[in-house]
Formats: structure tokens, sequence, C-alpha cells
């Protein structure tokens, strides 16, 4: 199986596996009307359904943009279904990547990529279906524990530093431009708007590290 | 029958049970045509395994506050279909968000209210169910004519790609750290990136010596920095 055949097979299997399983998601409102005999308005669910499938579709696009080069497409295909991009699917292949010393972007990375994202796929399944069988109200307790409450409410931050800081100590001068250019981004626009925009931010920093990455390689600089 | 009953009817767990069986069967599919490529490019199964553990071990964490937004959606969407969204790409958020709008657009006050008609109720699932499918029906149609045009770009700067790839994981999640790193009076915030990376440095340097702790490093070095926090946080109080 070349690199060429590998990705022809990846793209045939995660879109032959993405329409099905998009066919199920539609289908279930179809489903469950056909068996109690419910009929619902299909054009006025679409009229109000299309204006939020659009305006989830930009910032979804730029994140796919921006994760297929790292976590390759056979991850995304997944991690797009079962959803936490950021703070669960892409850590967990950048994290196993980085554990078997394969690069992203590599054929080698890609590969361990893909099982990392199942692996997490997974693990998030079993706990969710736990969570609806006994665990949520078993664990609600120590969620809100008032001693371990910030543990949960600084979960991201603590994934990001735990990503993070390894990378700017592995790389410093790499990492100076786009650490300190998306901060000063969040100053000078302040929490709503970054927030809001954060998808389309995010494209423009990625732009401007990879450029800089170029220019100080360029200059034999980094 | 009311919403809540065909909400928590057995036929709603049956096709909630019914996809996500199949959405479960998409990571099969793909780790054995992954483990198949693995053996052609002489990767052992040792380093297939590590990456399956470390992974999911890194995951569980992350998973557990998913249960307990579960236990928010219960009251207004049952119990299967919270089950079935929050086991794919929705979350607490957004389901909450959308499936108010959508009462809303059709004449409810909330989601909240008792008695939704049962026409309606199915209404709002599908528009939840829709309202989230644009970055997958991007992948469906462009997501290969994309990556033929990355992997072009790759293969003519093949010694440039641990480079690049570096430069976007970097532009990345620095945007994503950028709001956390901006609250520096937060100190439990500020105090579980920086513990986290701390003890996540000093346990990259330690695996070197203990190869075995280098698929721990990760989750452990999250876990401490969630921990830190939690002290910074009793100590400040």
């Amino acid at each position: 199986m070349k690199d060429k055949s590998f990705n022809s097979k990846i793209h045939l299997l995660g879109r032959c596996t993405v329409i099905l399983i998009l066919v199920c998601f539609i289908g279930l409102a179809f489903m469950l009307g056909a068996v109690y005999h419910i009929s619902f308005n299909i054009p006025a669910a679409l009229q109000n359904g299309i204006p939020i499938l659009l305006t989830f579709t930009i910032a979804g696009v730029c994140e796919n943009l921006a994760y297929a080069p790292m976590i390759g497409c056979g991850a995304l295909y997944m991690a797009c279904i079962t959803g936490n991009l950021s703070n669960m699917k892409t850590p967990a292949a950048i994290n196993a990547m980085e554990v078997s010393g394969h690069a992203p972007g590599t054929p080698k990375g890609d590969v361990i990529s893909i099982i990392a994202v199942a692996a997490s796929t997974f693990v998030t399944t079993i706990i969710v279906f736990a969570g609806m069988l006994f665990l949520a109200p078993l664990f609600e307790p120590i969620y809100n524990n008032p001693f371990l409450q910030p543990a949960f409410k600084n979960m991201m931050p603590a994934l990001f530093g735990a990503l993070l800081v390894p990378q700017i100590a592995k790389a410093p001068k790499q990492a100076v431009c786009p650490i300190v250019l998306a901060i000063i981004v969040r100053v000078a626009v302040g929490p709503a708007f970054f927030s809001t925009n954060q998808s389309f931010i995010m494209i423009g920093v990625i732009l401007v590290s990879v450029a800089y990455t170029l220019f100080m390689h360029k200059k034999n600089l980094l | 029958m009311t919403h809540m009953q065909l909400a928590n009817s057995s036929t709603m767990a049956i096709l909630c049970a019914i996809t996500i069986l199949i959405v479960l069967l998409q990571p099969v599919l793909f780790v054995m045509l992954a483990i198949r490529r693995g053996k052609e490019l002489e990767m052992t199964s040792e380093e297939m395994k590590e990456a399956a553990r470390s992974s999911a071990i890194f995951s569980i964490v992350p998973s557990l506050p998913i249960v307990v937004s579960y236990l928010l959606l219960v009251p207004l969407l049952g119990r299967y279909f919270p089950w079935l969204r929050l086991s794919v790409v929705g979350s607490a958020t957004y389901e909450t968000m959308v499936a108010n709008m959508a009462a809303q657009a059709f004449g409810m006050e909330s989601l909240a209210v008792e008695n939704i008609p049962l026409d309606v109720f199915v209404s709002i699932l599908f528009v939840v169910s829709i309202g989230i499918l644009g970055g997958n029906i991007f992948n469906v149609i462009f997501l290969k004519t994309y990556d033929k045009g990355v992997e072009q770009v790759k293969s003519r700067n093949a010694t440039l790609v641990p480079l690049i790839t570096g430069a976007m994981f970097l532009g990345m999640y620095g945007t994503f750290a950028a709001p956390y790193l901006t609250s520096i009076s937060d100190l439990p915030m500020i105090s579980a990136i920086l513990g986290a990376g701390v003890v996540s440095l000093i346990l990259t340097r330690v695996s070197k010596s203990a190869p075995k702790l280098k698929e721990f490093a990760f989750p452990i070095s999250m876990l401490a920095g969630m921990f830190i926090s939690c002290i910074v946080n009793a100590a400040t109080i």
C-alpha cells in the first residue's frame, strides 16, 4: 500500500462512514416520527436549522483546514464525528506522536494519530455510556466538591500547559512569535470578539507562525 | 404521550444505541487500516499499542466533565438523546443553546416548558442534529481535494514538514491558550498552566531514563496542573 493508495483508502473509508453516520444522525428524527406516527414540519425545521448549520460550518471548516495537516485526514474524519477536537482528540494525537517519536504530517505520524483518536473515541464513548447508566450522579458530588472544583474549571489551562510548555522549551525561538501574537490579538480585540472569532484568528496566527518559521529557517536562525 | 415520555422511550434508546454503534464502527475500520499501513511502514506493534494506551489514559480526565454535562441535558432532552449527542459531536453548551433557539422558533417559551407538542419536539431534535454537521459535510466534499494540495506542498518541502506542522501547532494552541495566558489575575488558572508545564518538563527529562513513564507524562502533568490549581485556590481564599 503506497502513500497514494493509503490516502485514497482513507478518503474512501472516511467519506463512506461519514455519510452513513450523517444519515443516522438526520434519520433519527424521521425514524422516531415514523414509529410514533408524528409528522413534523420539515420545511420549518430546515428554515430554523440551516442558518445554525451555516453559522457553525464557517468555524468548523476553518478548524478542519488547520487540523488536517497536523493530525492527518483519517484522524480528522473520526474526530469531526465524535467532537472535542481541540480539547481531546488533537491533544491525544499530538501526545501519541510525541510519545512514539513520529512527527505530525509524516506517514508514521498519521498512523499513530489514527490509532490515538480511535482510542480516545472508545474511551469517551465508554465513559459517557457509563455516565448514562450510573456514573453521572455518582461523579457529580466529586465534580462539585468545593476543593476540587478549581481542578475541573482549570482543566483546559492545565491541558494547554502540559501541551505547550514542552514545545516552547524545545523551540523557544519558533514559539515566541505565535504565542506573543495570539496574546497581543486577544488584548487588542477584547475577550468577546476574540471568542466569537477564534477560528478565524487561529487561521491568521497559524499562517503568520508558518511564515515566520520558514523565514527564520531560511535565515538559519532556528 | 408527552415529549419526555417520547424522549425516554425504548424506541429512542434503541435508535440512539444503533447510531452510537455505527459511530463506533468507524474507528474500528480506521484502526484496521492504520495497523496494516503501520506494518508496511515497519512500525512495531508495541509503538502502535503505546499510542493507543497513552491516548486512552489521557482521554479519561477530559471525558469526565462530559458526564456532568449529561446531567444538565437530561431534564430538557431526556435520558437517551443527550447520551447520543455527547457521545458524538455535540456538547452541553451547543445542545442547550440550539435546542432552546429551535424551541423558541417553534413558538415555545423555552425548551424547559412542560408538554412540548411531539411534532415540535421531534423538529427540535432534527434541528439540533443538523446544526453542527457543517464540518463533516465539508470533509465529505472537500477534504480529499484539500489533502491533495497539502500533500503537494509536503512533497515539495519534505524536510520542512516537521517544522511547518510544529509552527501550525504553536499557532493553533497559542490561540487557544491566549485567553488563559492573558488572565494573569486568576492565580489558580495561571498555576494550572505553569504547574502542568513544569511537571511536564520534569517528566520529559525523567522519562529519558525511565522510558515507560513517557506515555503517562502528559496525563500526569495535566492532573498535576489541575491539582495545583486546587491548592492555590484553597490558599488564596
